[in-house]
Formats: C-alpha cells, sequence, structure tokens
C-alpha cells in the first residue's frame, strides 16, 4: 500500500514538474506521449509492487536471439 | 540559448572510450574467461581486432550523412515506414540496454559493497542522475568524462602498477590448449560488448563540430577503451588465475581486493569501483539522452527534452522486471551480443548498401538525363 502510494505520489509530482511548461508551449502530441509514457510508467510500478508477475521483455529477445547464440556455441564447442 | 557548439573531436573520443570500456569493465573479463580460460587473453586480443573492424564499419555508415541521426538518414535511405520501423527498434534496444547498465549497477552495488540497501534505491538514484544528465545534454556529459577523464586514468596507472608483483605468468600456460574454438567464442562477447555498442554514437555524429575528425577520434577512443579491457582480462588471469576469473561474477573488483603493499596498503576495490561506475555512468548517461533523441525524432516531437523523468521512472521498474535475479542475468550473455551485432554490424552494412543502391540508381537517371539531352 504504502508503495502504490509512492509510486503516484511521483507519477503526480513528476507530471505536476513538467505538464505546465508543455501545456503554456501548446505541444499536444508531446503532452500525450508524456502521459503514455507516465501511465506505463505507473501501471507497471503498481502491478511489480503487488507482487503480480509481468512478462520479462529479454525473454522475447531471447527468442528471437537465442537461437543463434544456441548454433553458434554448438558451432564453436 | 546555446553556450557550446557540438563537442570537440577529443571529447568525441573520450566519449567513444567511456563506452567502450562502460560497464564491461566490470562485467566482461569472466565471459572470454570462462570460455576460454587461461587463453582469454588471445581471446581479447581477437575481441580487439574483430571490434576495430566494427568501429570502421559504425563510422563508415555514419559519415553517409554526418549531420544526420540514425532517425533522419535511416528514413531517408530505407524509406519512411521502414525508416521508421528501424528507428523504433533502435529506440527499444536503447531502452533495454539503460535496464540493463542499471540493473548491473543493482546488482554490483547490493552484492558487493551495500549489501543491506534494497535494489530500488539505487535504481531510483542512478535513474535519477541520468535523467539530470540528460536534461543538461550531451555537452555537459561529454565535459563531465572529459574532466573526470585524468582520474579515470590515475586510478587505472595505480591499479596496474599495484597488481604487477602479484603476477604470476604461470596462469599463463598452457598456451593454446584447447585449439581456436574457445578462444573464439569468447572473442564473440568481447567484440559484442566493448565496441558493438558503440552504434549508440549513430546519434552522436551529428554532434561533432568537425565531422572530418569524427573517425579518427572514433578508432582512438575505441582502441584506448579496447586496450584498458585486454589489460583488465589479462591482468585477472595472471593474478587471479583462469578458475577464479571464470568463477567470478565481478573478476575485476575480486582483482582490486588483491592489491596489498606491505601489508598496509590495502583494499583498493573502491578504486576500481569508482571507475567502472564513472565509466557505466557515462555511457548510459549517453544512451539515455541519445534514447530521449531518438524517441523525439521517431515520434516526430518537436522538442527532445521533457521525456527525462517518465522514462527514467519507466526505467526504475525495467531495471527490476527484466530479470529475477542476478544469475538469471546472466543468461543475457547468451544473446545480448546478437543484438548488439544486429544494430552495429547488420544495420551499418544495410545502411551503406542501401545508400551504394541509391547511389547508383541516381547515378543511372543522371546519365539517362545526358543521353537525352543529348538527343535534344
Amino acid at each position: 500500500m504504502l508503495s502504490i502510494t509512492g509510486i503516484l505520489l511521483t507519477a503526480v509530482t513528476i507530471a505536476m514538474l513538467e505538464v505546465p511548461a508543455l501545456w503554456k508551449k501548446r505541444l499536444k502530441k508531446e503532452l500525450v506521449l508524456f502521459s503514455m509514457i507516465l501511465l506505463l510508467a505507473t501501471g507497471i510500478g503498481i502491478v511489480q509492487s503487488m507482487h503480480i508477475p509481468l512478462p520479462n521483455p529479454l525473454d522475447w529477445v531471447s527468442s528471437v536471439y537465442g537461437p543463434i547464440g544456441r548454433l553458434l556455441d554448438s558451432v564453436l564447442n | 540559448m546555446k553556450l557550446t557548439e557540438g563537442l570537440s573531436g577529443r571529447q568525441f573520443a573520450l566519449l567513444a572510450a567511456y563506452i567502450s570500456i562502460g560497464d564491461s569493465m566490470l562485467v566482461l573479463p569472466s565471459i572470454p574467461a570462462n570460455a576460454a580460460k587461461q587463453n582469454a587473453w588471445i581471446s581479447a586480443i581477437i575481441g580487439l581486432a574483430a571490434g576495430m573492424i566494427v568501429v570502421w564499419l559504425i563510422s563508415a555508415a555514419g559519415r553517409l550523412y554526418p549531420r544526420m541521426t540514425l532517425m533522419q538518414s535511416s528514413e531517408r535511405l530505407f524509406g519512411k515506414w521502414v525508416g521508421k520501423a528501424v528507428s523504433g527498434c533502435f529506440v527499444m534496444y536503447l531502452f533495454l540496454s539503460i535496464s540493463a547498465h542499471t540493473r548491473e549497477i543493482g546488482d554490483f552495488m547490493t552484492t558487493q559493497m551495500m549489501p543491506e540497501t534494497p535494489i530500488q534505491a539505487i535504481h531510483i538514484m542512478y535513474a535519477g542522475i541520468m535523467a539530470m544528465a540528460a536534461r543538461l545534454g550531451l555537452e555537459t556529459i561529454a565535459r563531465t568524462g572529459e574532466f573526470l577523464f585524468s582520474f579515470f586514468l590515475l586510478f587505472l596507472i595505480v591499479f596496474i602498477l599495484f597488481l604487477i608483483p602479484e603476477i604470476k605468468l604461470n596462469n599463463l600456460l598452457p598456451v593454446w590448449d584447447g585449439g581456436l574454438k574457445p578462444i573464439l567464442r569468447g572473442s564473440i562477447t568481447m567484440t559484442a560488448y566493448p565496441f558493438m555498442e558503440l552504434a549508440v554514437l549513430f546519434m552522436v555524429i551529428p554532434g561533432v563540430r568537425k565531422p572530418e575528425v569524427m573517425r579518427s577520434n572514433m578508432v582512438k577512443g575505441a582502441l584506448f577503451g579496447g586496450i584498458v579491457l585486454l589489460s583488465i582480462i589479462l591482468l585477472s588471469i595472471l593474478v587471479l588465475g583462469p578458475d577464479y576469473a571464470s568463477r567470478s561474477i565481478y573478476p575485476s573488483y575480486a582483482l582490486a581486493k588483491k592489491i596489498s603493499i606491505g601489508k598496509f596498503f590495502q583494499r583498493l576495490e573502491v578504486i576500481l569501483a569508482f571507475m567502472w561506475l564513472l565509466s557505466s555512468f557515462i555511457k548510459s548517461a549517453v544512451f539515455f539522452k541519445v534514447l530521449q533523441t531518438a524517441f523525439a525524432q521517431t515520434t516526430g516531437m518537436r522538442t527532445d527534452k521533457g521525456m527525462e523523468l517518465p522514462f527514467s521512472m519507466l526505467l526504475v521498474f525495467f531495471a527490476l522486471l527484466i530479470s529475477s535475479n542476478i544469475l538469471d542475468f546472466h543468461e543475457v550473455d547468451q544473446y545480448w551480443p546478437y543484438m548488439d551485432m544486429t544494430f552495429s554490424v547488420i544495420l551499418s552494412l544495410a545502411l551503406l548498401a542501401a545508400y551504394a543502391m541509391r547511389r547508383s540508381a541516381a547515378g543511372r537517371r543522371e546519365e539517362l538525363g545526358h543521353e537525352n539531352k543529348g538527343k535534344d
């Protein structure tokens, strides 16, 4: 609970620090992207702090590049 | 308001040196030592030679359009959509690399120096200073690196000199035991981690004040970094012996603990930790700044400032997400070099090939144009 509060507070602080400047300059696309990344970070953070397992992005990398690695290892063994 | 106009050649060379030394200084030596045992230094020499070819390739591709970042040149060469796809993949590669660097710092600090601190605390501080560095810009990062380089050099010389009494030449024997294959296996990572990750400089090249000095400085910096890594690998085998060097996660840190001059000049491992933190920080700060620019240019934002904090927050969680523990994390060495290879060697070759094809197509069109004019 404490960590979720902390994550939300951080997200709000970051938004308060950056949004006014973007708003003043009327940078709409930047605002949308900013909120998307911030929401993604907050979401991942909350899910992680509740100890719900998330997919590991490196597993996807490994499924792409792993076979090449194993192939080269067997050639060089 | 712009106070400076880009990077000097020297700063660019130092950035290349920092990136090639980077995190490799601490995590790399055990990998060739694991594959090639006492012959790891031969792996390192082969890796250094191959690395120079990689650097040459990257600078050749970067020289095609010296005033364009990778996003702009790939869009021009591959067309809009393929270019955008390449840029998107590059952004993800950058982000994964930074997450891995952050995790390396976290793992190292919590296992070796501050075992009671939660790893998140270290990630948060690291991500925080990276956001700060990226906000201040590439020139600030480069000047920080330039300023701290003399300390880096001093500590490196102290480190190497004090280890010379601990050397046991017997550790190198038998030379060439086991043949070429294990040596080559060790040299793959030695080429990938220091030199292929220089692909990030694709995005820094437009910031170099004089494009004509770019290549020589990049080669100089990478060569310096490679020689530092070679000497650290050689020292880990000479001092620790191949078995210990391959079993330890941080051989160079174990190496630093061996320094003992007259039983009172001891515990110099913090010097090594300082050097490693410095080079890793400059490396990941450059990566982080480049991530901002790459993301902004891929999505068509008008400014590359302002996204640092959300990205650094995402980074804190990603650094935890990418692996469940330190041993699991070392699995990345099985496939990470090939990802580096995609974004350096294959990407450079693709850029060069596309450029050559466009050139010859344009040349042919021009020739046709001349012929037509002759007929008129």
